[in-house]
């Protein structure tokens, strides 16, 4: 049966390399007689080169046979990566606090067992816990200014 | 200064207060994510790895180098208890080890695994100790076409004991292409950055180990990973009988040399070590029936053998600046972090640094004897933290971890990036540890590879006529042709076997 994930990975990795080989054809490419002269496009043009080959050799030989994770299906876990790529927009806007609040929230409430009143308390008291701690440490200790958004009255970056 | 001096110059450093607190606080940490299904030493590293911005080289070090040898002694104690490995390295010690629990020697199995995890960290300290002052002084005569065939040598040796070389080498050259993103150090010309200013430094290498280890699996744990049983029986007989020692001990010792010298192979690791220890032990078992029932041997080699990798890991990555596994290529990633060039300098240039971190694992090696014996019972109490909220402290942490690497949005998004396609390596069985290998030590690769052009004036015969490196790109070659033929003999005998 074809793997058809990979033979797309294939096709990616393809095309990365002819990217690479593409824009290293761009770059200076002068002889290796003087040391500053040696090309800034050799290596990744040999490396690029050398992916498309590998690639060309993965795919003709493994493009038909399934494998690696198969205890989990790549779409339960879109909603997932979706989920986590929204935290990231919306954190410059609302704040590190405010949004981790809320995706520790979700996680929780939605992953654990019981009753919503008792899974959204579990969510609330690890999302108090988890964000208090990431804050404390890294924004009082390591004093890492955290994205505040548009509230200000934690301290962070703005 | 010599041997002694320097070790007694480590044990002076480690013994400040914040630097016996990191040890202490890295094994502890190391155990309970051994224990923890579903994270890893490398994914612990990686998480925890933006919060030595505020300690010293040294403390950072000893921290994170003690999570690392505490997650092989964490490792086997649920793969014992319940038949759940909790690293990738415990997985061989389920199939004799959940045996003897039910068989009601869970302590003798707990017991024998901690102690033979001690003599093998033991052993391979020593040869740590002995061995890479000698191999980094022989290192200093290296020239840029040895330390470009070390590294292509560190790439092929990772592919090739993976399951399909091609699929190895396809992931290292993914990671050297990923180390040519940014400007040339040499001439200044902006490479690959598409016109993005983020990227004229490179990419982070944080941010991207932060997407493969710890987002993509936290994110793949919430799907996969479901709560497990505290393990309610009793826990006695932890310290074995003389007899039940002297029949561990053959193995206990066969697993430390296996494992030191699995882990001094650059880009192996441990869990290579724990599968060919258990393998080894079966061939030798005198009674075969009893391999996968309960045989005290084949618990006691793997897991002996895992300390001892970890240990051997620091060998080539102290020495020469090329990891032995992947949670060492994060650990040089720490160094590079504080301005300290790894390489063979390092033992001369850093000597407190490199002797402090030597003692704080003889420490940690200890420490882990004790928690993983005494500290079983608490410790186990972690397993009732419910997955999901692991997995979102792993996610928060994975933010703020990726931004503090240049308080910048960007390497979020780029954590994000590498935390789909460590799911998509995972899913068409491309390995992650060459990517990480070749995004490590890429930029050292070209450089010497550059060096070592300009030297011969553009001829390439310059790695194969100097001896060294001609030596080293052979048993490169080897460890990745040598299997190939291997499996074509095994057919072919096998074949004259039938007709």
């Amino acid at each position: 049966m074809v793997d058809w994930l990979k033979i797309f990975i294939g096709l990616v990795l393809i095309t990365i390399s002819a990217l690479w080989i593409d824009l290293s054809l761009h770059l200076p490419f002068p002889s290796f007689a003087r040391v500053a002269k040696v090309g800034p496009a050799h290596f990744p043009l040999l490396v690029a080169s050398l992916l498309a080959l590998l690639t060309l050799i993965w795919l003709a030989r493994e493009y038909h046979k399934k494998e690696g994770e198969k205890e989990v299906h790549g779409v339960r876990l879109i909603p997932w990566y979706l989920g986590y790529a929204g935290y990231i927009t919306i954190t410059p806007f609302l704040g590190f606090v405010p949004s981790a609040f809320l995706l520790v929230t979700a996680v929780v409430a939605s992953k654990t067992k019981g009753p919503w009143g008792s899974r959204l308390g579990k969510g609330l008291l690890a999302a108090a816990v988890i964000t208090g701690l990431e804050w404390g440490i890294f924004q009082k200790w390591l004093g890492v200014p955290l994205p505040v958004g548009f509230f200000s009255f934690w301290g962070g970056k703005a | 200064m010599n041997f002694f001096a320097n070790l007694a110059h480590g044990f002076s450093l480690l013994f400040q207060p914040q630097n016996i607190l990191a040890t202490f606080l890295g094994q502890l940490i190391g155990v309970m994510v051994g224990i923890l299904p579903g994270i890893n030493a490398s994914m612990a590293v990686s998480i925890l790895l933006p919060l030595s911005f505020g300690l010293s080289p040294e403390t950072a070090l000893m921290l994170l180098a003690g999570i690392y040898m505490g997650t092989m002694y964490g490792g086997s104690i649920t793969s014992i208890l319940l038949r759940v490995p909790g690293t990738s390295t415990a997985a061989v010690i389920c199939l004799d080890g959940y045996e003897l629990t039910r068989q009601g020697r869970a302590g003798l199995a707990l017991g024998i695994t901690a102690i033979g995890s001690f003599i093998a960290g033991t052993f391979s300290l020593i040869v740590l100790m002995t061995l890479a002052p000698t191999l980094a002084r022989a290192a200093l005569a290296f020239g840029p076409p040895e330390y470009f065939a070390l590294i292509f040598f560190g790439l092929l040796a990772i592919a090739g004991l993976e399951e399909g070389v091609v699929r190895g080498l396809i992931a290292g050259c993914l990671g050297l292409l990923l180390g040519t993103i940014g400007v040339d150090p040499v001439t200044g010309v902006a490479r690959f950055t598409f016109g993005r200013i983020e990227l004229l430094d490179g990419i982070d290498f944080i941010a991207v180990l932060i997407g493969l280890f710890a987002i993509s699996q936290a994110i793949m744990n919430l799907e996969r990973i479901r709560s497990l049983e505290l393990y309610r029986g009793r826990l006695t007989g932890m310290l074995p009988r003389w007899r039940e020692f002297k029949e561990a001990l053959g193995s206990i010792l066969r697993g430390s040399v296996l494992g030191t010298i699995v882990g001094i192979l650059p880009g192996v690791g441990a869990t290579t070590a724990t599968f060919l220890s258990y393998s080894l032990e079966a061939r030798l078992a005198k009674d075969k029936s009893q391999v996968g029932k309960g045989d005290l041997r084949c618990v006691a080699g793997p897991g002996s053998a895992d300390n001892a990798a970890a240990g051997g890991a620091f060998v080539p990555m102290l020495s020469l600046g090329i990891p032995g596994s992947e949670t060492t290529a994060v650990l040089l990633g720490v160094l590079m972090i504080h301005g300290i060039q790894p390489g063979p300098l390092l033992f001369t240039k850093q000597t407190g640094l490199v002797w402090g971190l030597i003692a704080s694992l003889w420490v940690a090696n200890f420490l882990g004897l004790v928690l993983a014996t005494a500290g079983v019972r608490p410790l186990t109490q972690i397993l009732r933290l419910p997955m999901p909220v692991m997995s979102a402290f792993i996610l928060v942490t994975g933010f703020v971890g990726a931004y503090a690497l240049n308080n910048n949005i960007v390497d979020v998004w780029i954590a994000l990036f590498f935390g789909v396609a460590g799911y998509i390596m995972r899913r068409v069985n491309l390995p992650i540890a060459p990517l990480i290998l070749g995004l490590v030590l890429g930029p050292l690769a070209e450089k010497s590879f550059r060096q070592s052009m300009a030297l011969s004036r553009g001829d390439p015969s310059i790695f194969f006529t100097r001896p060294i490196s001609a030596a080293v790109l052979g048993l490169g070659l080897a460890t990745v042709i040598l299997p190939f033929l291997w499996t074509l003999a095994k057919r072919a005998w096998r074949k004259g076997a039938r007709s």
